[in-house]
């Protein structure tokens, strides 16, 4: 009698339950080019240079424009970020060779391991680099967020290897600063919609693979909220990447923390003796902006200028690119003191 | 505006730890000992995935698959969040049954088919999966407590990408693989979860109900910071009521 009262019920539920056992039948699972565009290894269309670093070669998505004896500039893109969203200095082509590569591991470069991805590693990393394009002569640095970090870090160890460093709001450059103003940098909201939307979509998709991770991350990067970033929170400027690399971004605090978890480095030791002229860029809406340089940095450093940029954020390769240009271009014009 | 939510955070959390007695409402098989309500209706509250709420139907029978009880329910749950557009949703419809190991001792089955709708800046996902879960434990007259394994598997998501995805690809000066089309993918997640379910008889015919645990998900060697996976955990609360 019940089960002849639950027929209906019963019979809906079996055929809902076929429907999802016909997944495994017919369709494939997730592959990287559902989510993001491949790799230079898995696209051989791809520009690419070879590196050898941390004892692996590793083939990165590497373009180099401008005249070939011009002096170089190399350019170091952010976290969750690659060269894409660095395209505003192609501008500087004109009399300079400007020099752009997705960081192992970032955006259109090969994928790499964990153990490949060290402090010692990021230096060795940049001097693979420079050894292809300018293994005599000091570069120019150009680097944006954790890319100035890392060219802080260059800087600070092969400060002759550098002929000048500009440096857009990098975050803090040594422990100390980086412990003290981390919570001035995020800003944790779970009813945040933008959050929620990442948390949400593990209903659907679980970062299991490189690729679900840097979809997830790509929704991360449109949340306006999460960091104190932007002069609109409700309606950040887009981020243009072409992949964000997730699971470097996981593996990143190890560079900067010590075993306990407590920050331990130095990314400006020396540099107050250091006479390579150093160019800090800050914006007005950004917590890492120019009272965040003024406040942090300027002191770290032996020859520097500040120049802020208003009415932008940390975005501000995007969102004010020729204001930056203006700035970036008078800084390299000026006189070199070496 | 931000004060507010601080609040209702703080309050949203406390309300359903404070109600956390783990529970299993509309998925709760019947109690021994006790009529059985026909049909009943669950309001449920609390952190899956995110914040959620939902409301559920529970139709339960004696003796329905081969002398053992059981019932079916349809749930439907929507992120707080997104409660103003509701472009975000879960819908589930299953059955659980309940088998006797002795006395108040007894393994509840509990199947689930889910439909699941995300939305966010990198475009829509819209999964068929299926929730699996054994409640071992006591199921007493006024009330049950027991241990919860669960697989929630999302056996087929269509995937329709936003322009941010599209100009990952369109936007590289070069490239042989061309952007990625809207397809269907299985498996696109996998996520085992323990934890405790329970339920208080509030009156004679209303329950309690929450469950809480934690949760796994499938990474094939990777590490997942919080952010670009889940948080790995889950707690609910709920009250369930005849409603015939």
């Amino acid at each position: 009698m019940m089960l002849r009262n639950a027929w209906p019920l019963m019979a809906l539920l079996l055929l809902m339950h076929l429907c999802s056992c016909a997944a495994l039948l017919g369709i494939d699972p997730i592959v990287t080019e559902d989510l993001v565009p491949p790799t230079v290894d898995e696209d051989p269309a791809l520009p690419s240079v070879t590196i050898e670093v941390a004892g692996r070669t590793r083939a990165v998505h590497y373009f180099a424009e401008g005249p070939a004896a011009a002096p170089v500039v190399l350019i170091l893109h952010g976290s969750l970020s690659d060269s894409r969203s660095m395209l505003a200095f192609r501008a500087l082509a004109d009399t300079r060779r400007v020099v752009f590569w997705d960081q192992r591991g970032n955006g259109l470069s090969e994928r790499i391991t964990a153990e490949e991805f060290t402090l010692a590693s990021i230096v060795e990393e940049i001097t693979a680099v420079k050894a292809l394009v300018s293994p005599d002569a000091p570069v120019t640095l150009i680097g944006h967020s954790f890319g100035a970090m890392f060219a802080s870090c260059y800087l600070s160890q092969r400060p002759d290897d550098v002929e000048r460093a500009v440096l857009i709001e990098p975050a803090g450059l040594n422990g100390s600063i980086m412990a003290a103003t981390m919570d001035e940098m995020f800003h944790l909201d779970l009813l945040d919609t933008g959050l929620n939307e990442l948390l949400w979509s593990s209903e659907t998709i679980t970062a299991s693979s490189h690729a679900t991770m840097d979809y997830k991350a790509l929704q991360l990067l449109a949340n306006g909220r999460l960091l104190r970033y932007h002069c609109d929170p409700d309606h950040p400027t887009p981020w243009p990447v072409w992949r964000p690399g997730a699971q470097v971004e996981v593996w990143r605090p190890r560079l900067l923390t010590d075993q306990d978890g407590r920050f331990d480095y130095d990314f400006a030791a020396g540099l107050a003796e250091c006479r390579t002229p150093v160019l800090l860029v800050g914006t007005d809406c950004s917590a890492l902006g120019a009272k965040f340089q003024e406040d942090h940095h300027l002191a770290l450093f032996g020859s520097v200028e500040l120049k802020e940029i208003q009415g932008a954020g940390h975005r501000v390769t995007v969102e004010k690119p020729d204001e930056l240009l203006i700035i970036v271009r008078r800084f390299l014009d000026s006189p070199s003191p070496r | 505006m931000r004060s507010l939510r601080r609040v209702f955070s703080v309050l949203a959390i406390l309300a359903a730890l404070a109600a956390s007695i783990p529970t299993a409402w509309a998925q709760l098989p019947p109690l021994s000992g006790r009529e059985v309500p026909e049909h009943s209706l669950a309001l449920r509250f609390g952190w899956d995935s995110t914040w959620t709420v939902g409301v559920a139907y529970t139709m339960s029978k004696e003796n329905v698959f081969f002398q053992h009880d059981g019932s079916f329910d349809a749930a439907l749950d929507i992120p707080i969040a997104f409660l103003g557009r509701l472009s975000d949703w879960k819908f589930s419809i299953g059955s659980t049954t309940r088998f006797t190991i002795d006395g108040d001792w007894a393994v509840a089955w509990v199947s689930h088919t889910t439909l699941i709708r995300s939305t966010s800046a990198a475009g829509r996902t819209f999964t068929i999966g299926s929730t699996t879960m054994l409640r071992t434990g006591a199921y007493g007259s006024d009330g049950a407590a027991v241990f919860d394994l669960s697989m929630r598997v999302a056996d087929m998501t269509n995937i329709a990408h936003s322009d941010l995805v599209r100009a990952t690809f369109d936007e590289r000066p070069i490239g042989a693989v061309p952007g990625p089309r809207g397809k269907w993918c299985r498996n696109t997640s996998q996520r085992i979860g323990f934890g405790l379910a329970a339920a208080l008889e509030s009156d004679r015919d209303a329950f309690s109900l929450g469950f809480g645990g934690v949760e796994h998900s499938a990474e094939s060697g990777l590490e997942a910071g919080p952010m670009l996976g889940q948080l790995p955990f889950h707690f609910v609360a709920g009250w369930e009521r005849k409603v015939q």
